[in-house]
């Protein structure tokens, strides 16, 4: 058992046992799958944020790139199944575009990550504005309605089925693969990785266009949740993946953590997110958690005396 | 023996010559060392004198005094993110500062009597209190500056929704004759704004505090070595930072005559451009706040000029992060080619 997976699940534990308490009713089955289903939105995302913070970067723009696929394929989906299939990859290929864009940027000109994220958000967010002149249209067909929001067999919900299994096929390919060792090894120390003959340059732009591809998957599950296209599809994920990340283990400085943390995390923000509502907690104060989480994190990591390392 | 005194004649001529090789080598020198200055203000001469011959409305009297207040805001600001980038760091905090800023003096300042420059006291102290928790972050902790100011935005972000969930409140008439007053032919904002420069200007380049900043962005190690208290430093440049952030955001309120909780979010990534235009780098120690303040008037006649030519505001967002991949770009060809 991984020592860094403690904490996030005794936090776990102990976010749902302040639930038991203020709300039984909540870890009835079918309310707690539900609410567990809910969290597969963002755990895709973080899947996408927690590999591009392994190599010591951070992306801003995947609340955008959720945002441009949501409008993008309630623009251009019809009811058929080759319409579905293209704008699909489209959407990806759009993703993979906006990733590639940033990894290359980030790794040839040396601009902090997180100027060039928040820039390419920027970007992102006015061209899709000035395509829907600000009034995105059409409407998301219903077989990917069955995937964002459906239950296999009345029970399961298709989204955290694929949620699951990406997460399963991520941590194979950053633990079995070369490519995936080569991000930890990117992450821990870029000149030591450099001199063992690993390219950091394709890591960087590889990480990046995962990362975006993700948001790309998790936009097209949260466009079957919502149903339609919206410009603020993205606002509730442009700080979570980060908190979920950290709260999982995964450090701001790149080589230590990974994927089983970042679920264990998306639970807990998306638990906390439900708690919050139920003692009718506005905006603000989910905010004010969210920094207070990872600010408090982070703090504990730069501090060695409460490093598990 | 009888010596020759070799004679020297020292016309006029060798004077001007002399003069104006000394002048030359003046300018050369200035130039090889502020090179992001003059470009940057070149680049500013240039848009000006282009606007004015595409524009006819851009060269009205009325246009370029509103140009002038239009830069304010975002000039208070970017010379606050200057200071960390100087040290190499960066502040997230300072657009959800202003935002906290807006709030604040929209829900208070409409108290009675003389309220308000009390509301202006606490609005400051805040700004500062954030930059100092900051500061204390990056220089005690050991944090890195990038994570350590993203919480502290997440979090003023948070509390400025909390004071003012939507735009609203209002910033009292009697107010504004303190600041929308007219110096010669400076408005009220344009003069607090040169006040400000020159006091920084002075901080930054004949105080030891100042000098201390630039050499603990130059290379800490060293710094500290030769008895620089550079968490003094860090500490200093984040609170003034914050300060100059929360200044920006009265400013702000005074413009919009409201608050509200995010309308100070566009300022971050503005301030960063205009701090890199101004030939401030990310490696630290090297540029100033005369480059910022060019970089400021530039993303401002640019804006003016977008919208003069009519362009769609939703276009701006584009624009914005163009102009900033354009200076990134820039500056990093020029630290690899020269």
């Amino acid at each position: 058992m991984n020592k860094r997976l403690l904490v996030p699940i005794f936090g776990l534990v102990a976010v749902l046992i302040a639930i038991a308490v203020i709300s039984p009713y909540s870890l009835m089955p079918v309310s707690f799958l539900n609410a567990t289903k809910n969290a597969s939105y963002l755990g895709v995302v973080a899947i996408g944020q927690t590999i591009v913070m392994l190599t010591g970067g951070i992306d801003m723009s995947l609340y955008e790139t959720i945002a441009l696929t949501n409008i993008f394929s309630a623009n251009f989906m019809q009811d058929n199944p080759f319409s579905i299939l293209s704008v699909t990859l489209l959407a990806i290929l759009l993703a993979g575009c906006i990733g590639f864009v940033n990894g290359t940027m980030i790794a040839k000109t040396g601009i902090p990550a997180i100027i060039m994220t928040i820039a390419m958000g920027f970007a992102v967010r006015g061209s899709y504005l000035v395509l829907t002149k600000g009034a995105p249209r059409g409407y998301i067909p219903e077989v990917v309605r069955f995937i964002g929001r459906g239950k296999l067999f009345d029970l399961v919900p298709v989204a955290l089925l694929v949620w699951l299994a990406l997460s399963f096929g991520v941590i194979l390919f950053l633990n079995r693969t070369a490519a995936g060792k080569s991000v930890y090894f990117t992450g821990s120390n870029p000149t030591a990785a450099r001199l063992s003959g690993i390219n950091n340059d394709w890591t960087i732009i590889l990480v990046y266009v995962t990362s975006s591809v993700f948001a790309a998957i998790s936009g097209l599950l949260i466009s079957g949740y919502l149903g339609m296209g919206t410009l603020d599809a993205g606002v509730e994920y442009m700080l979570s993946p980060i908190a979920a990340s950290v709260i999982g283990g995964t450090t701001f400085a790149g080589g230590i953590g990974g994927i089983g943390g970042t679920i264990i995390g998306t639970l807990i923000m998306r638990y906390v997110d439900n708690l919050m509502t139920l003692v009718n907690a506005r905006h603000a104060g989910k905010l004010i958690v969210q920094g207070v989480i990872i600010g408090g994190i982070a703090t504990m990591h730069s501090t060695q005396k409460w490093s598990l390392k | 023996m009888k010596m020759t005194q070799p004679h020297i004649s020292f016309g006029i001529c060798d004077c001007v010559s002399i003069a104006l090789l000394n002048m030359f080598t003046t300018i050369q020198f200035h130039f090889r060392h502020n090179k992001p200055i003059f470009i940057i203000y070149g680049i500013l001469v240039l848009f000006i004198v282009g606007s004015m011959a595409i524009f006819p409305v851009f060269r009205s009297a009325t246009n370029l005094s509103f140009l002038m207040n239009q830069a304010v805001v975002l000039g208070i600001v970017s010379l606050g993110q200057t200071i960390p980038i100087l040290m190499s760091g960066l502040d997230m905090s300072v657009g959800s500062v202003m935002s906290l800023s807006t709030t604040i003096a929209a829900v208070l300042m409409g108290g009675p009597g003389w309220t308000w420059p009390l509301v202006l006291i606490l609005i400051l102290a805040t700004g500062t209190a954030v930059g100092l928790i900051n500061g204390l972050g990056v220089a005690k902790l050991n944090m890195v500056p990038i994570i350590v100011t993203l919480s502290t935005m997440i979090i003023v972000s948070g509390l400025a929704m909390f004071i003012l969930p939507q735009p609203g409140g209002y910033i009292p008439e009697n107010i504004y004759k303190y600041f929308l007053f007219e110096v010669g032919a400076f408005q009220g904002p344009v003069f607090y704004y040169i006040v400000i420069i020159c006091i920084l200007y002075f901080f930054l380049h004949h105080t030891v505090r100042g000098r201390h900043i630039y050499a603990t962005g130059g290379d800490k190690e060293r710094a500290s070595l030769t008895g620089v208290r550079v968490d003094h430093a860090i500490i200093t440049g984040y609170a003034l930072s914050g300060l100059l952030s929360s200044a920006a955001g009265i400013f702000l309120a005074l413009r919009i005559s409201s608050g509200a909780p995010t309308v100070g979010n566009p300022f971050l990534l503005d301030s960063i451009t205009a701090v890199l235009l101004g030939g401030t780098t990310f490696v630290g120690g090297r540029g100033g706040i005369i480059g910022t303040v060019g970089g400021t008037l530039v993303l401002t006649v640019l804006a003016n000029v977008l919208v003069m030519a009519e362009v769609h505001t939703y276009w701006q967002y584009i624009v914005r992060a163009g102009v900033l991949f354009v200076a990134v770009v820039a500056y990093t060809m020029k630290r690899r080619f020269a």
